[in-house]
């Protein structure tokens, strides 16, 4: 017996060794050379790294305003995206009921997500040019001059431009997610309601919502870390311009290590992304109180 | 039955574990293993026959790979127009140069990131600035033929040992559309005041964009932002000279009165409907097709223009930007050293290396080579032609060049802590940002910043 056992135990071992081996070695040890470098001042050339303690830490929050301009920055696209989810909700309830054509809407909502991030914001970048550009060519044709705006280089707007690129990306992905949840409450539960006389208000609210608690929880935690690392658009739209209009905190980070040298103070902030993420997630799912069914 | 399924299982235990070590340990014993069959093929006859061998291979020499990244399409361009590897080698059998182009903008990372990795090339161009950045990097060339035949590489010493050796000097101009200057009867200006108002009159034309700028990209705005305070200062070394400052961004100050300037151009609309919305290489088309009057660029944008179709060189001149606010005052203007070959520390052939730049600033391939770039010599005794385009350029009376350096340590470790930026302060310019609260909150940090300098 003792041999099976061991044996047993063995052939477990030698299972995960490989895969042990490999998650210390690219996730667990970078992690680690992360929170080391974040407190050195390398400058990510020199042989020498001296250790300054927590400077990076403070010195990210008072040195310069623009880190500061960047997290509102990713605080827009997190805002958005959350008033986006119930409308993504809807969508997908009209989509899960009988309607004709379905498969076809189903499609062409999802289309975007799976195209390329980089493809879209060429696409957009186009689309909000000042010369030639789509968006304010529909707005001529249409006789709407006056809506006309330089969408990408106005401070006031610049973000908004972006978010909507963001949403009309992500959004597909969303609904599908929503979709997956919705198929998956049984049919009983509807019918009973319906032999219970519930109307649709009702039936929205106490099976459908509690229904996809379970696809909400992933898709607020998608939320927090999609807004904190949002960067493809915006660095290939605006590289975070004009000035650092539309940096995000990723951008920001990017920056730091290789425009300015500070490989030390851009750890630092890595860190301090991976803190925030936990922190807001944390917090979010304590104020919507988050369970799925059957956990209750 | 019982121990049949228990051998079963020990065979598969086994099998298991042999097919996951067998990877592991050949990956870390093949270097060791190979070297031994190494030594054990070495026999005593073969030992001889080797040392036969070797003395033939004496008069060769051993095939050397010379790795050479460089940034720009241009130069790659030209280097394969030339020929350059076959060139090389017609001289030096044994070497092959290995050119790579990077990407422009990642260049100095994709650099940093080989450091980290012990992998830099052998041959490494770096801009001026960089310089201080790798300068434990890289060997000082003091005792280099093509360094001590340099006209600026003592200019640009780190630490007083000469690092690179530059390739080219050159200027920055305003390109313009002779036609269109006729059009509306603009004399080339002298002053900044002239220049500003040649712009606004090509403007109140309305049929052409005056200035071509790819504000979008940030960088195009560098004949600007990043040159105008040290023209104004005159000095060259504006940017160390800053650093010693704690308050630069104060009226009165050359950084200051340089950017008033550059408001009062960015103020007068003279770049197109929305100079942020249009990048680099839309800004050069809309000069090249003749939208645009002029368009502030280095010496270097003409090879660019050359190779653009339908552009007629004849109509498009040249002129040194100026930034002075009246005749009498010297006309200062840049002159930009570039393109500074360094050899890593890490290089495997240091002396084929060496060798090589000797080569490359010789009468052999240099002169050549900076005809065809239309880029001023940096070697002492050797004249470039330029043919017709600067034409008149440079016939001005009181011209001070200002050569244009990267700035010391002190300022660049107060660039990385305040993350100082002169393009992106240039965008928000154009965008139309608080100029007076922007200069204040610059004194505040770069004083922050200053106070912290070991």
């Amino acid at each position: 017996m003792r041999t099976i056992s061991m044996q047993k135990n063995l052939l477990l071992f030698s299972f995960l060794l490989i895969p042990v081996l490999l998650l210390l070695m690219f996730v667990l040890y970078p992690l680690f050379e992360l929170i080391r470098i974040s407190f050195t001042d390398w400058n990510g050339v020199d042989a020498q790294q001296t250790y300054v303690g927590f400077d990076n830490y403070v010195k990210m929050f008072t040195d310069s305003s623009d880190v500061w301009l960047s997290l509102r920055n990713n605080g827009i696209y997190f805002i958005f995206h959350l008033i986006m989810i119930p409308l993504e909700l809807a969508i997908a309830v009209v989509l899960d009921s009988k309607i004709r054509a379905s498969k076809f809407f189903k499609t062409i909502i999802f289309m975007p997500y799976i195209i390329n991030g980089v493809a879209i914001s060429y696409m957009f970048a186009f689309f909000y040019s000042p010369i030639n550009g789509g968006l304010n060519g529909i707005l001529e044709v249409l006789g709407l001059e006056s809506l006309i705006q330089n969408w990408l280089t106005d401070e006031s707007i610049v973000n908004l431009s972006l978010v909507f690129v963001s949403i009309w990306r992500f959004s597909g992905f969303h609904i599908i997610l929503f979709l997956a949840g919705l198929q998956s409450i049984p049919q009983d539960q509807f019918e009973a309601a319906k032999i219970d006389g519930a109307n649709s208000i009702q039936n929205f609210w106490y099976i459908i919502v509690p229904g996809v608690k379970k696809v909400l929880e992933v898709l607020l935690f998608l939320n927090v870390v999609g807004a904190l690392q949002v960067f493809d658009i915006p660095y290939i739209m605006t590289q975070g311009g004009p000035g650092h209009a539309s940096s995000t905190f990723t951008l920001y980070t990017l920056e730091t290590a290789f425009k300015f040298n500070s490989f030390g103070m851009a750890s630092a902030m890595g860190i301090t992304m991976l803190i925030l993420i936990i922190v807001l997630n944390g917090v979010q799912n304590k104020l919507f109180n988050l369970k799925g069914v059957g956990e209750e | 039955m019982h121990q049949t399924r228990l051998r079963v299982t020990r065979m598969l235990c086994m099998i298991m574990i042999t097919a996951l070590m067998v990877p592991l340990f050949s990956g870390c014993g093949s270097k060791g293993n190979s070297d031994a069959s190494k030594g054990q093929s070495t026999t005593d006859g073969q030992q001889q026959e080797q040392k036969a061998a070797d003395d033939k291979e004496k008069d060769k020499k051993d095939p050397v790979t010379l790795k050479f990244p460089i940034w720009s399409t241009i130069t790659e361009d030209l280097f394969t127009k030339l020929d350059l590897v076959n060139e090389y080698k017609k001289d030096h059998p044994n070497v092959t140069i290995e050119l790579e182009l990077l990407k422009d903008t990642e260049y100095e990372n994709t650099l940093k990131i080989r450091n980290a990795a012990n992998e830099l090339p052998d041959i490494m161009p770096l801009k001026s600035a960089w310089l201080v950045n790798f300068k434990d990097n890289i060997l000082p060339l003091d005792d280099l033929e093509a360094a001590k035949n340099n006209l600026f590489a003592a200019d640009f010493k780190v630490n007083d040992q000469i690092l690179g050796v530059p390739e080219s000097q050159f200027n920055e101009f305003v390109w313009y559309h002779k036609s269109v200057f006729q059009e509306y009867g603009i004399e080339i200006p002298k002053t900044w005041g002239e220049f500003v108002a040649a712009a606004k009159k090509i403007k109140d034309g309305g049929k052409y964009i005056p200035i071509a700028m790819g504000g979008k990209d940030a960088w195009p705005d560098y004949p600007f932002n990043e040159f105008m305070p040290s023209l104004v200062a005159g000095d060259g070394d504006y940017w160390s000279t800053m650093a010693t400052m704690d308050e630069p961004f104060t009226k009165g100050q050359a950084f200051y009165d340089a950017y008033v300037k550059i408001q009062e151009l960015y103020d007068a609309k003279v770049m197109g409907p929305d100079p942020l919305g249009v990048g680099f290489d839309q800004s050069k088309l809309m000069f090249a097709s003749k939208q645009a009057g002029m368009i502030a660029l280095g010496q270097w944008f003409g090879s660019d223009l050359k190779s653009m179709p339908d552009v007629d060189m004849n109509d498009i001149g040249a002129f040194l930007l100026p930034v002075r606010d009246s005749v009498d005052q010297p006309f200062n203007t840049v002159s930009m050293v570039d393109t500074f070959y360094t050899i890593p520390k890490t290089s495997k052939h240091p002396e084929e290396a060496k060798e090589f730049l000797n080569w490359f600033f010789s009468d052999k391939w240099y002169s050549k080579y900076m005809t065809e770039a239309q880029l001023q010599s940096t070697i002492k005794d050797v004249k470039i032609d330029l043919g017709t385009t600067f034409n008149g350029a440079f016939d001005i009376p009181n011209l001070n060049y200002v050569l244009n350096k990267g700035g010391n340590e002190d300022y660049k470790k107060i660039e990385s802590a305040i993350k100082f930026d002169v393009k992106k302060m240039g965008q928000d310019m154009m965008a139309g940002k608080d100029f007076n609260k922007m200069m204040q909150d610059m004194n505040k940090s770069w004083k922050n910043a200053r106070s912290k300098l070991k």
